[in-house]
């Protein structure tokens, strides 16, 4: 138990008991005193169990015909913002977490990627740009990017498995240096081949990335890109 | 894929993207304990239903700031709903009428036991209660009207005519027996 004053606190505190304006102090207390953080930790665990306490009691169905319905309607109005705002939050625990990658990413890229040739894309027609990627850690495979209009397709070609309980995720960075997800996710064949749609196209990034991450993917990358591509030649 | 295989932080995960499915499977697996926390709380259906539901939105629409190293989904959205329901007694103007105990709640509709998931959460649902049991009256009564009352320490301390440096530590005292009570517990586990 803590000998610090103020932790006579810590009860009331992790039970949500403290007046706002004792809890503003205390909370101000907590920044600077190991000893009351270190009882409050303890407790909490306390207070997270405290909700067991109550009878258990079935929801009526209509409650959760009433949340999902709210739920559907926004899902269906804001596909894709609730994709994008996470990673522009998180990025700057991104970029803290990760300076080397994220400071020398856009230099490598523009180093490394060049544009090849124009060839014909499988659905778009004859207009369809190849740009071929860098891929700096794997060096016997190969991988493009090939893009049509705002329509944009990778390809792969000798890449490893991404490892156990690991998926491939397409990765779409804008001009700003934010990192956007892409519902992307793939493994690849025997051979180390895949070919993947980016979702949503290629109109407002500046490169497709190809990281490995946790199955079910990622808001922000956890590892650096295997694959790296200009998304405009 | 059956998104009622993956684990709640998985699931919270494609609730980031907006997936409306992966939130329905997290509504399922949580909505009991919020129901019983936020009806124990605010003591009538009605209210217990508009705490909830506004919880579930809240957390649909704040899915991303859902942060795994502080703790389970389940904690997190009990907590949600937890100081949903504290909002929801301070504005009430009945706090003053409502019930910390669960005695006198007129309507009860027990969950049943559908799965080994829920059954090993109701039976850590009775060590958690028995620990509570266990307390002296006075800090057992402390920790009830701020936790499931939502009373303010200055509040208790005039209810039960006690000075607040008492209710303070009759709180802290009844949560450190506990402590000692669930050593080796953690309300946060991941059972599904």
């Amino acid at each position: 138990m803590s000998d610090c004053p103020h932790s006579i606190d810590a009860g009331a505190w992790v039970l949500r008991a403290l007046p706002d304006d004792e809890a503003t102090h205390f909370a101000m207390h907590l920044r600077g005193c190991d000893r009351c953080t270190a009882e409050v930790a303890r407790l909490q665990l306390v207070a997270d169990a405290l909700p067991m306490v109550a009878e258990q009691i079935e929801p009526p169905p209509a409650l959760k015909l009433a949340v999902m319905d709210i739920v559907k309607a926004e899902a269906a109005r804001r596909p894709n913002a609730a994709r994008s705002r996470a990673p522009f939050a998180r990025l700057g625990e991104l970029l803290r977490r990760r300076p080397v990658w994220s400071a020398g990413l856009a230099a490598v890229a523009a180093a490394a990627i060049a544009v090849v040739a124009l060839t014909s894309f499988d659905d778009n027609g004859p207009n369809a740009t190849t740009i071929q990627a860098k891929l700096p850690t794997l060096r016997n495979a190969a991988g493009r990017l090939i893009v049509a209009g705002d329509m944009a397709s990778v390809h792969v070609s000798g890449m490893p498995a991404p490892g156990p309980g690991r998926v491939y995720q397409v990765w779409i960075e804008r001009p700003a240096g934010t990192y956007v997800p892409t519902d992307a996710l793939f493994t690849v064949s025997r051979a180390g081949s895949a070919t993947v749609q980016v979702p949503g196209g290629v109109r407002d990034a500046e490169n497709v990335l190809i990281t490995a991450e946790p199955e079910g993917g990622s808001q922000a990358p956890t590892s650096k890109p295997v694959f790296i591509a200009a998304a405009h030649a | 894929m059956d998104l009622r295989t993956l684990a709640d932080e998985d699931l919270m995960q494609l609730v980031r993207r907006g997936d409306s499915r992966a939130f329905e499977c997290v509504y399922d697996r949580h909505s009991t304990a919020a129901f019983s926390l936020a009806y124990r709380m605010v003591g009538s259906r009605p209210a217990a239903e508009e705490v909830v539901q506004e919880a579930f939105v809240s957390l649909w629409r704040s899915g991303a700031r859902y942060d795994r190293g502080r703790g389970s989904v389940r904690t997190w959205v009990l907590g949600i709903v937890h100081n949903r329901a504290i909002d929801s007694l301070r504005r009430s103007v009945v706090h003053d009428k409502r019930r910390a105990s669960d005695e006198g709640i007129e309507e009860r509709f027990a969950a049943t036991e559908r799965t080994d998931t829920e059954v090993a959460r109701r039976d850590e649902a009775r060590e958690v209660q028995a620990a509570m049991r266990g307390l002296p009256a006075d800090q057992s009564r402390a920790i009830e009207l701020a936790y499931f009352g939502g009373f303010s320490h200055s509040e208790i301390a005039s209810m039960l005519d006690t000075p607040i440096g008492t209710v303070k530590g009759r709180i802290r005292l009844g949560l450190e027996k506990m402590r000692g009570e669930l050593s080796g517990f953690d309300p946060g586990k991941e059972l599904a």
